[in-house]
């Protein structure tokens, strides 16, 4: 009997379940044109529409025979079931059954009608009714000082909490990413100052590191090192915005939000922005470069295990400084996860 | 706090596990006849057992398609002699099993006493069936228009799709998606609502009369049939051979012009079913080509919506999905019967009177 990896036997998923309390994105804008789309957010299979202009997220399972609504066809003010025909409104009621039009009025069932809005060029739906905290707020993306690029979106075979950990792991610049954000010559980490802020949790430090090739050509006068002060906003439960600030004004921001499609699998929407070399022609350039940096990622966070962090905190080690902001998003993550189980 | 979360993609792994357990007293197809010879073994699968399928002095054989020296497949041996030989070792088995031959060490055979299981096996209707229990509960379906000389019978390839035999076999005699799914071929979606038909058990078999059915002409299916018009209304037939088979019979044209389409479906694995597919016609006997263009039609306009289908597996509950009465009876009375038979509960009807 083979059981060579630790956790997989009873995976522990409680991160996970905590998640249908959010916002999460599910889509691109663009990709929601006249026909209903799917998407599956959380284990849950979801139909997202728009009807009448409106955005609509609906359950995918017609409730006559379990079809995918989302192989069906928007028509005038509703959402037609291929299978027989069924149609649905945009709040989910069943308005016609053709095969036999008198139990059309007598129906009152139908499919959850979920929230969902449009922010970012994103479509963002909420499982619950009462999601705990607004989307994340990315200021940069409206404004005229920055030049913001909506990035074609990845999946990864990891859990959302891994793949935002990922993301804000200091130690791991000079491992991984050697030569790129870091160097191993110098893996030690400094303090990161770490607090929570409403929804989010912040953290910011000043590194010094050796400057990028696009860096290095697109901010001049930098010496063999350059000083970034980098800004963190980590939206719970998986949206972190940074902004490096460096000398002399130039700014860089990534914006990355995690939208977990099940425990295991989860595709991440990002955006770069910059105010500076904002020509279009550049573009290529940050991009080739954040492309590299995921690369190096995506083996590692895909192969972490258990898929899902343990909730025993003690089941994993944190190094001191290092991991302080690891350790402090899985402790909120305890508190919405199990409020009572904190003081 | 949070509300659990429903794992919509998952597989219902402990229902389908059950009505596994359960099929395995019913015959299912594993193969056409004319592709099973007695030259070399054909491989196939029911419910995750994979099976050695072949011929010994015209009779067929089912194994379980595995040597018992090192667990290689037998089906990629060859037929030696009356003797199906692994090819790994080349550990020869009888025709009822048993390990006749090891050739690294001769004469050591005879005292070892092994064997691979042999299922029950039987042919019927051009197809290969097998039991994965030793007492096969119904009958095994029977296509007599076979015999008939005065028909044209076309045996479509089989195709694998990823659903599960119930919604596979359900969508046969699922009477209200001719008019959105098959518009303008077999339905119109001007023309959706289904009349009231009879359902009933006779022997191991659901009957239907249904119809009429508003189908068009400009098919090879219908062409043959005079109505004028470009449409034509059709009377349907079905015999479903619980738990897997069903038999349409559509209503002859003016000129004594007759139809049948014989499917059965072969329960692979989790998620995927194997259908054998019998087209039997007394009418334009060289229009097979236009045939096949028709079922790779219809067949391609059914496969993403049946595969779409969650729960994979019907849900244990009727109450789980809806039913339209009069619409619905059909597919209700196979699921009422599916849960009989996942239950443990394998009773026949009376056969029908006079026959």
């Amino acid at each position: 009997m083979l059981t060579d990896k630790p956790g997989s036997v009873e995976e522990d998923l409680r991160f996970y379940k905590c998640l249908d309390q959010f916002w999460h994105p599910v889509a691109r804008e663009s990709e929601i044109g006249d026909a209903p789309l799917l998407v599956v957010l959380l284990d849950k299979h979801l139909t997202i529409a728009r009807i009448n202009g409106v955005l609509v997220a609906l359950d995918d399972r017609c409730v006559h025979r379990g079809t995918s609504l989302s192989l069906g066809a928007v028509e005038g003010s509703c959402i037609r079931c291929p299978y027989h025909g069924w149609a649905y409104n945009a709040d989910g009621e069943v308005i016609e059954v053709p095969a036999n039009p008198a139990v059309s009025d007598s129906l009152s069932v139908g499919l959850n009608r979920y929230q969902c809005v449009a922010r970012y060029g994103l479509v963002w739906v909420s499982l619950s009714a009462q999601p705990m905290f607004d989307i994340p707020v990315f200021p940069h993306f409206d404004s005229s000082d920055f030049r913001v690029i909506s990035c074609d979106p990845y999946e990864w075979d990891c859990a959302s909490v891994r793949r935002l950990e990922n993301y804000v792991d200091f130690g791991h610049f000079a491992w991984v990413h050697d030569g790129y954000l870091g160097s191993r010559d110098k893996p030690e980490v400094g303090v990161h100052k770490t607090w929570r802020e409403d929804g989010v949790l912040r953290c910011e430090a000043t590194v010094v590191e050796p400057p990028s090739g696009k860096m290095k050509k697109h901010l001049s006068g930098l010496g063999d090192l350059i000083t970034a002060r980098n800004e963190y906003w980590i939206y719970m439960p998986h949206s972190v915005l940074l902004d490096r600030h460096f000398d002399g004004g130039a700014r860089y921001v990534l914006f990355m939000t995690a939208s977990p499609i099940s425990s295991n699998r989860t595709k991440s929407f990002w955006f770069i922005g910059r105010n500076y070399a904002m020509e279009p022609e550049a573009d290529h350039e940050f991009l080739d470069f954040e492309w590299d940096i995921l690369g190096q990622d995506k083996p590692i966070v895909e192969s972490l295990t258990p898929d899902v962090i343990p909730s025993q905190l003690g089941k994993e080690m944190y190094v001191k400084t290092a991991d302080a902001v690891t350790l402090g998003y899985r402790q909120w993550l305890t508190e919405i996860s199990d409020p009572g189980a904190v003081q | 706090m949070s509300s659990d979360i429903a794992f919509e993609t998952h597989l219902d792994v402990a229902g389908e596990s059950r009505l596994h357990q359960h099929l395995r007293h019913f015959w299912h197809p594993v193969a056409f006849s004319h592709d099973v010879s007695d030259e070399e073994p054909v491989q196939g699968e029911l419910m995750g057992e994979r099976l050695t399928i072949w011929r010994h002095d015209g009779e067929v054989r089912v194994f379980r398609d595995l040597c018992r020296h090192r667990g290689a497949s037998l089906a990629l041996g060859r037929i030696d002699r009356g003797c199906i030989r692994c090819a790994y070792h080349g550990w020869a088995y009888s025709e009822s099993g048993v390990v006749v031959d090891i050739p690294s060490r001769p004469g050591i055979a005879e005292s070892l006493n092994v064997a691979v299981d042999s299922f029950p096996a039987a042919e019927s209707a051009g197809i290969v069936w097998a039991c994965l229990d030793r007492e096969p509960r119904f009958p095994v379906p029977q296509l007599p228009v076979l015999d008939d000389p005065t028909y044209t019978h076309l045996f479509y390839e089989p195709y694998d799709w990823r659903c599960s035999m119930a919604r596979r076999v359900e969508n046969y005699f699922d009477f209200s998606h001719f008019a959105h799914v098959h518009h303008g071929s077999l339905g119109d979606r001007d023309d959706a609502v289904v009349a009231d038909y009879e359902v009933r058990r006779v022997g191991g078999e659901i009957r239907i009369n249904a119809g009429p059915f508003l189908e068009f002409t400009d098919n090879p299916k219908n062409e043959g049939l005079k109505s004028g018009g470009g449409t034509y209304m059709a009377w349907k037939r079905y015999r479903i051979f619980m738990p897997n088979t069903m038999l349409l019979h559509s209503s002859a044209g003016p000129d004594g012009e007759d139809y049948t389409l014989f499917v059965a479906v072969a329960p692979l694995a989790p998620r995927l079913v194997r259908c054998f597919t019998i087209q039997s016609r007394n009418y334009a006997p060289d229009k097979d080509k236009e045939f096949r263009e028709f079922q790779a039609l219809i067949l391609g306009q059914d496969k993403p919506v049946v595969e779409s289908q969650r729960p994979e597996e019907l849900p244990d509950d009727l109450a789980g999905e809806m039913h339209v009465k009069g619409v619905d009876t059909g597919t209700l009375e196979y699921r009422r019967w599916l849960i009989e038979i996942s239950n443990g509960h394998y009773e026949q009807a009376p056969a029908a009177d006079g026959k």
